[in-house]
This record gives C-alpha cells, structure tokens and sequence, in this order.
C-alpha cells in the first residue's frame, strides 16, 4: 500500500494510505490530540465506531471531526484541539 | 431521491436484507455510515482479505449486493450518517450528511423502511476510563480488521463475554502483544451448562479454541475479576491497570487497557421514530418485533442487534426475514425463509445463556469512587450523580441529567446513560424502565449536525 503524508500540530507524519485518522495518528505514537473543556484533560480514541465523539480533531482548520471515521487525505494538517469547537 | 425501501445500516442484518429486497425485485436504497460494506462486524481494509473467520459469508453478501447494483435494483450510499428519519404517514424522509467533512446533504424518500443499525460496545465507568489508552474492546478490533494496526505495545483486554477472546485472538493475529484477559464471570461458564451446549456448541468450541490460541500466545487469563482503575503517566495517559480478583488486587502494566461488556442496541431512530421498545435480558434497550422482524409500525422492520443482542449469525437471518417481509407487503414473493427462521430461533436460545451467563455484574457501580468521572462529554463525575440522588432527590435519567448534565454531551448519552441508570439503582433502589430508558435514548437529532447542514435541508424542503 502507498504511504501519505500529514502533519499534525506541526510535526511530519506519515502513514498508509486508507488509514482513518485515528489510526494515522495511533500508527505514529499518538495517543491523545483533544483537550477537554471543563478539565483539560487529555482524549483521544474511545469507542472506535463514531459513537463517543471523544476523538474530535481539527483538519484543516475545520473542527469536530471523529478521527475514527474520517479517512486521512494526503496533505492534510491536523491539529489538537481543546473542547469543542462549535461552542466556543 | 426517491425509492420503495430505505435499508439503514450496512452489517450482517443490512446487507441481508437490502440482498433479500432487491432480489425479490423491491428497488432498495442502503446507507451507511462506514467507509465500506460490512458494519462492524465484516469491518475490513479494502484489501480483500480478512482474518474474519466468517469472510466467506461477507463475500456471498458482497456479491449478491453487487448483482442487484447492476440489474439497477440497489443503490448504496456510503460513508452516509443518518441524523434523522421522519414519517409523514405515507412516507418516510431520511436525512444524510455524507462525510465528516460535510460533502454533501442528502434526502431519501421512500414508504417502507429496514432499521439494521447495530450495536456498539457497553463500557463501564471505572476509574481512569477517560485517560488516553483506555478505549473500548470493539475500538480496538476495529483498528485491527479496518487499519491492520494494533493500539499499544502492551494491551489488556477486559470486562465480560466471548468478545473479548476473540478479540485478543485477532491483535495476536496482527502481531501486537496482549498481556492479560481479564473476565468477570468464567471463561468456561457456557462449557459447564449442558443447555446451552445444545444451543450452541459450534460457537462454545470457538471459545474453547480461541483459549487454547491465547494460551498458546502467552496471554494472562485472569477470570472472576474485574478492572479496578487505569494507573495514568506524567501525560495522563495509561500506564497500568489495577485488577480486582478474588485473591485481591494485582498491578499489570500496559499501555492500552480495552474494555466492553457486551453490546447496546443504537436505537435512537427507532425511538425517534415511536417503535415499541422492551427492556432485553441484558438490560438493553431493544425495538419490539414480531415474527417477521415487523415493528410496531407496519411500515418499518428491524433486524439485528437492536431488536436484541444475539450476534451476527441471528442479524444475518433477522436480515433475510426483514428483507423478504418487506417485498411482500408490496407483493413480491421470492423463497421462502424457513431456514433463516430456524438459524434465528436456534441462535435467539443460544443468546440467552450468552447473555445471562456474561451479565454486568450487580451492584458494579457501588466500588467506583467519587471522583471518576461518569459523563466523559460533560466530564461530570460519579459524585456529582450521587449527590443529585441523595441530596436532590433525582431518581430517573432524566431528573439526574437536569440536575447534573448527564448525557447532554456530544455522544448524547449513548456512552452514560446505561451507566447513569445503574448508579440510581444502586443509590436508591429504582430501575429504569423501558418508558425511561426510550426517553434517555430520544434525540429529534440523531447525529450532530452543523447549523450549515440544517439550514440546507430546510431551505432545500421548502
């Protein structure tokens, strides 16, 4: 399978091509990539399935997007990101 | 778009019952949320092959999917979430929104319609579920069969049910490492119960055989005990786990704790729609059906796990039943479907002894601390319910998530609110019936939306 590239909050990354998000970034050792609202606290995949909404992440600046359904697109540039977006 | 039956839901049930449809000549829309056919169930890497000891059946789907695509019978829309059905009487309108990135908003028009929307993990609360590494067992497999990827270099896999061996059967498979299996009941209870024998040796020597392989793999098996908490590093992230068993409690490091105990029934558009639900013998919310899968409305069928848990070989027969039912309503007759009803009734008997034998433990909620957090969107802690319950008097769902935000999260519940129900009955007494376990399940948005997406719809219904 071909590989992509991505960035994520900065740094170059690559994966498999087909990987969805969450498995890009799992692939390279991440673990975490949103912050919660009230505590800070460190997410990232939960469920898995597209049910939780834990694994929210910002893709070229749009934001709330589950990395466990999204698939990665070469070039894109994710970025961590603390609650949620649209209710900021 | 218009069409004569929308099929919702594209695992065992769905793919069956959109094949069962359309051959019956029925023209049939399927949608589906996921990238690829299969659900979770069939969940694969587009490459072909699978590790799925089932992937023969998929394969038979797939092709008997793609006949009727090209006699022009079915369409299938993936990568298409539904966020609300409506039913004007006659019809029913189902809302899409296509893609996490929002390419598109569709509407599909059609006057009968298949629910097939599966099932997602039940995750308990403990201490530490919300650190990074902890994830659920269906989101790890999920990895595995869609991503070839194994999350962790050290995984623990624990809660309740045959699930969770065969899942560490699949990351050993993938090369990954599981430390332990952590089982709450007996990994031989069902080997033990001649009844259930006879309803299903075939997948009780699976079990028996994925114990040897895990075994074989070095694997920890600790039955008869439960996840304590998930021990976090200087990033918050797992490190360990503490594992309560009956000899007390042990430490085991890892990386990647997974944890399911059994599977919820999505049944949010069938509430939204106003189907009869009952509570199951696993204490899930579950969509009445009849002997032809048919709801309480006689325009809509169900099949699969949200008319009750009872694994893919019931949702693939539930599927050929929906399917058929409903070309028949509008006159079309194919086969008749006496081998899916006894694959059905076969594995419906079989289920009970599953279920019943790998059951959430009583009073589990009674050993979680105050400080763990229950609602992971609104990040509410047990406490906080506790107190709503005692001090405030709360004694439903509902009452609690007023006074607390329980529930009113992103997930809209569907990670708490079991959860949030078991904490009340074990705090005051009170179960949760049916009537208030639909309630907690009701969203007039069964997906979030942007406001963009919404506007576009009403704009586009005017």
């Amino acid at each position: 399978m071909s590989e992509i590239r991505f960035t994520f909050d900065g740094v170059e990354m690559r994966t498999t091509a087909g990987s969805t998000v969450a498995a890009a970034l799992i692939s390279n050792g991440v673990m975490a990539w949103r912050s919660t609202r009230h505590n800070d606290a460190p997410r990232g995949l939960f469920c898995g399935i597209g049910q939780c909404f834990d694994c929210l992440i910002t893709i070229n600046d749009k934001a709330d997007i589950r990395a466990c359904l999204d698939v990665i697109q070469n070039g894109d540039v994710l970025s961590s990101q603390a609650g949620v977006r649209d209710e900021d | 778009m218009k069409t004569e039956l929308v099929v919702i839901g594209a695992g065992p049930a769905g793919l069956s019952a959109a094949a069962a449809a359309a051959e019956r000549g029925v023209r049939v829309v399927l949608v589906d949320a996921g990238e690829r056919l299969g659900g979770q169930y069939f969940r694969h890497d587009g490459s072909g092959e699978s590790h799925n000891r089932d992937w023969a059946t998929y394969q038979q789907l797939a092709q008997r999917i793609a006949a009727q695509q090209s006699r022009g019978n079915l369409s299938y829309l993936s990568r298409s979430a539904v966020w609300s059905v409506s039913d004007d009487g006659e019809s029913f309108t189902v809302r899409i929104r296509k893609g996490e990135r929002d390419e598109a908003a569709i509407e599909v028009i059609a006057p009968r319609l298949i629910l097939a929307t599966g099932a997602h993990d039940r995750a308990l609360a403990f201490d530490g579920w919300d650190a990074p590494g902890s994830i659920t067992v269906g989101g790890l497999q999920s990895l595995v069969k869609g991503n070839n990827l194994v999350a962790g270099q050290r995984v623990v896999i624990a809660g309740t049910g045959p699930f969770l061996l065969a899942t560490a059967a699949d990351v050993l498979k993938a090369g990954g490492t599981v430390v332990a299996v952590v089982e709450a009941h007996s990994f031989t209870a069902l080997a033990a119960n001649p009844a259930a024998m006879i309803a299903g040796r075939h997948k009780i020597s699976q079990a028996i055989e994925l114990l040897g392989a895990l075994r074989r793999g070095n694997v920890r098996l600790i039955d008869r005990a439960t996840i304590d908490a998930a021990l976090r590093n200087d990033n918050g992230a797992v490190r360990a786990v503490s594992v309560r068993t009956n000899k007390g409690i042990i430490g085991i490091e890892c990386d990647v704790v997974a944890t399911g105990w059994g599977f919820e029934p999505n049944v949010e558009l069938a509430v939204n729609l106003g189907l009869s639900t009952k509570v199951g013998i696993d204490e899930s919310l579950n969509v009445t059906v009849d002997d032809n899968q048919q709801t309480s409305n006689d325009r809509v069928w169900a099949a699969g796990e949200l008319a009750g848990i009872a694994g893919s070989d019931v949702a693939l027969a539930e599927g050929e039943i929906a399917g058929a039912a409903a070309a028949d309503s509008v006159g079309r007759r194919g086969a008749d479907t006496e081998d899916a009803r006894r694959t059905r009734a076969r594995g419906r008997r079989f289920a009970k002894y599953l279920l019943s034998a790998y059951s959430i433990p009583a009073g589990w909620t009674k050993h979680l601390p105050n400080h763990t957090t229950l609602c992971r969107c609104e990040e509410v802690t047990v406490g906080e319910v506790r107190e709503a319950i005692d001090e405030f008097g709360a004694s439903d769902p509902r009452a609690v998530k007023l006074f607390t935000r329980v529930g009113m999260g992103w997930c809209q519940g569907r990670m708490c609110a079991a959860n949030c129900a078991d904490v009340i009955r074990d705090c005051a007494g009170v179960e949760t019936d049916a009537a208030a376990l639909a309630a907690a399940h009701k969203r007039v948005i069964a997906q979030p939306i942007t406001l963009g997406t919404l506007a576009e719809w009403d704009s586009g219904a005017q």
